[in-house]
């Protein structure tokens, strides 16, 4: 199948090469259409030494419907949803703006770029669109303690992302 | 999806169109020699099986266009090797026009060599398949892959710019199809690797190939049989028969597979030592057994070079190979090796531990003492940190071979405290070296210094005296010129002077013209030079006052 072959030539190139901070690897070995990307805060942001938990998930259709992207680790970002489905808002994504042209490779990149420079004026979450705003000390510090709270140690891929973590502390 | 339209110039796009359009475009790249053939058997005999087509690239199953494509019909001969013309087979089976080889599929084509990025779909990211090119933008596809993303959205998958599929809006790249022509691919059927280009692997595969799946001989069957099978039977392969050597039931067609992978009775002659083994086993008895086939000494991978019949290396093996003691050496030696490797991984660990205890009770006893020496606490923590590091392994070999030297510590906390003990020392020594050398050095420089001062001092008195001098000069030279020239002219000078000295430089300047134009005005220019120097005199009189040494006449 020309899809199975894409997927199989982009999740090449992706382990071969992958994002800076990025490593890729099938959720299991049999099914292509679901990756578990671990990403590294990117330094000098308040994501820094944070260890984070996404879930790409494939279509049947892709490359022609666009693939989703979800936080499996709780993150606070003016873009990601604050609970444990971690959607992202992100451009390319967005069914209106998804080209069968575009890489994966792309994509993940794109969501290393919005935790370097989250875009407050496209939020999801607007109270923390509003904080960034308006109080950026604030937004770090909280952004600190949520990678102190969720984002240490290897980020679980259980759906359940910091669930279970939240409910304890 | 647009109404098929039947422009020659866009026939791509239509699907009907599409069957027609490759056949061209690959006899155009294909050398005369090789399509010549072609024609040749089209002319034999009708065909015996009726094969799908015979466009290189095979298309889709679409009855309707071989049905409604008389000439592509009758260029879809079997070749002759392949299908006798003897077999009697009915020319056309209508009922069965259905039945086809299955079509390659481009996109999972294996190809030789590495292909250009630029022949690359971006959709489905393996070489073109029946490329298109949009007019608007000019960007390239596989026909397959830009009708999908556009029947999803009537855009262009990698700028957005607004297309629909229709033949006025797409064009056919024909450079990048000859290109994709080009590429050397092999041929998709397992168990063959004939090798050659893409344009021409349809051909081979739909004509040539003996692995291809072809219906079978039987009109009233339907299903696929390899060519090479379906030529050497004429009745349907489909039936069940017994097995000649072993009485199992099989499939006709799964006959060659039975003996080459089951059949326990079906014997046969080994080629080379003319045994007779079990025909699936044939291989294995070649590669272990046969006391012809070609082996190496079993010490090969340590460096024997041995080779021939297994009969003779098993000779040279039996009257002993040098090169077996070196073999047991190579493996005591990675046995060797993996202990050694598995004891310094746990050295490593002790060593980290070892570290950690001894870095948090040089933590403890270097604060109770050290306290009171507040801003020099952390540089020495420091170094006594350090010092630990290097010699916490001499520590460990302390304590290991302490009991036979009679050394040991009692515990790492002694052995801490002697430590700390001895840099303490240490520091105090080097402290007393470092206020010796200061000292020498500071002696040093001040003897150095001394006689430079001296000289400078003198060297500035003989300036001074100099200085007196000139002016003593200048002044004797001055009187005698004002002595000679007389009051008149003097005060006239006076006055001159005293507008030089206004214009500062202009002044002086017009004074040396003054000298060079005669001797007339030569008086008035000698004086304003006089007065030019009295006013430097001036100037510097007080700067020589100030000095140390009064000038001497």
């Amino acid at each position: 199948m020309a899809s199975q072959k894409r997927i199989q030539k982009e999740l090449a190139e992706c382990t071969r090469s992958p994002p800076p901070g990025m490593s890729i690897a099938l959720a299991s070995e049999s099914n292509l259409h679901k990756w578990h990307v671990v990403l590294q805060g990117p330094p000098n942001t308040p994501y820094a030494g944070g260890t984070f938990g996404l879930v790409v998930t494939l279509p049947v259709e892709y490359p022609f419907k666009a693939p989703a992207v979800t936080f499996a680790t709780r993150i606070y970002h003016p873009n990601v949803t604050n609970d444990s489905q971690g959607s992202i808002c992100l451009g390319a994504l967005k069914p209106e703006n998804w080209k069968p042209a575009s890489k994966l490779l792309g994509v993940l990149e794109a969501v290393r770029a919005l935790l370097v420079e989250p875009m407050p004026d496209d939020p999801l979450e607007a109270r923390i669109a509003e904080e960034y705003k308006a109080d950026r000390k604030e937004f770090e510090k909280n952004a600190r303690a949520y990678v102190a709270r969720y984002a240490k140690g290897q980020p679980k891929f259980d759906g359940e992302a910091g669930g279970a973590e939240a409910a304890k502390s | 999806m647009p109404p098929p339209a039947n422009t020659p110039e866009f026939g791509v796009v239509d699907i009907a169109a599409l069957d027609e359009m490759p056949p061209d475009v690959t006899e155009s790249s294909i050398p005369a020699a090789t399509r010549r053939p072609r024609r040749r058997l089209s002319e034999v005999s009708g065909p015996a099986t009726p094969l799908r087509s015979t466009s290189p690239s095979s298309r889709q199953p679409s009855p309707s266009t071989v049905d409604s494509d008389p000439s592509t019909r009758s260029s879809t001969p079997v070749p002759q090797h392949d299908a006798p013309s003897d077999r009697g087979n009915p020319p056309s089976r209508p009922s069965r026009s259905g039945l086809h080889s299955p079509p390659i599929d481009y996109q999972d084509l294996e190809y030789v060599d590495d292909v250009d990025e630029t022949l690359i779909c971006p959709i489905c990211r393996t070489p073109f398949h029946e490329p298109i090119t949009t007019k608007r933008c000019g960007h390239t596809f596989c026909t397959g892959c830009l009708r999908r993303a556009v029947e999803l959205q009537p855009v262009c998958p990698i700028d957005r710019q607004p297309i629909a599929f229709h033949p006025d809006q797409l064009c056919n790249p024909r450079i990048v199809s000859h290109q994709l022509d080009r590429l050397k691919v092999r041929c998709p059927n397992a168990g063959c690797a004939h090798v050659t280009t893409r344009g021409l692997i349809g051909t081979h595969y739909d004509r040539h190939c003996a692995r291809t799946l072809v219906p079978c001989p039987d009109v009233g069957c339907d299903k696929l049989v390899p060519r090479e099978d379906a030529a050497s039977e004429q009745c349907c392969l489909h039936r069940e028969v017994r097995c000649r050597y072993c009485d199992v039931p099989v499939l006709l067609a799964d006959e060659e597979r039975h003996y080459d992978t089951e059949c326990r009775g079906h014997q046969a002659k080994c080629l080379l030592c003319n045994a007779v083994v079990i025909r699936h086993r044939m291989a294995d008895h070649v590669a272990n057994h046969c006391p012809e086939s070609q082996t190496v000494c079993k010490f090969h991978p340590f460096g024997c070079t041995v080779a021939g019949t297994r009969r003779s290396v098993e000779a040279h093996e039996a009257a002993g190979c040098v090169y077996e003691a070196i073999g047991k050496l190579t493996r005591d030696r990675a046995e060797d090796r993996a202990v050694i490797s598995d004891l310094r991984g746990r050295l490593t660990f002790l060593e980290q531990r070892a570290r950690s205890t001894t870095a948090t009770t040089a933590h403890h006893s270097s604060r109770s003492p050290r306290s009171r020496t507040g801003g020099n606490i952390p540089d020495l923590d420091l170094s006594v940190a350090r010092g630990q590091t290097s010699q916490s392994s001499s520590y460990l070999q302390d304590s290991g071979g302490g009991g036979g030297n009679g050394t040991a510590w009692e515990s790492p906390e002694d052995y801490m405290l002697a430590q700390f003990e001895r840099m303490e020392a240490k520091i105090e020594d080097l402290r007393k070296m470092l206020t010796e050398l200061d000292g020498r050095h500071s002696m040093m420089l001040l003897n150095e210094t001394m006689p430079l001062k001296d000289q400078i001092t003198e060297l500035r008195s003989n300036l001074g005296v100099i200085n007196m001098h000139t002016t003593w000069l200048m002044n004797v030279q001055r009187q005698n010129r004002v002595a000679a020239g007389g009051g008149g002219s003097g005060g006239q000078g006076q006055g001159q002077g005293q507008q030089g000295q206004r214009s500062g430089n202009g002044g002086s300047g017009g004074g040396g013209g003054g000298m060079a134009a005669g001797s007339g005005t030569g008086r008035s220019g000698d004086a304003d030079e006089g007065r030019e120097f009295e006013r430097q005199r001036v100037h510097v009189a007080p700067r020589r006052m100030s000095g140390e040494n009064p000038p001497r006449l």
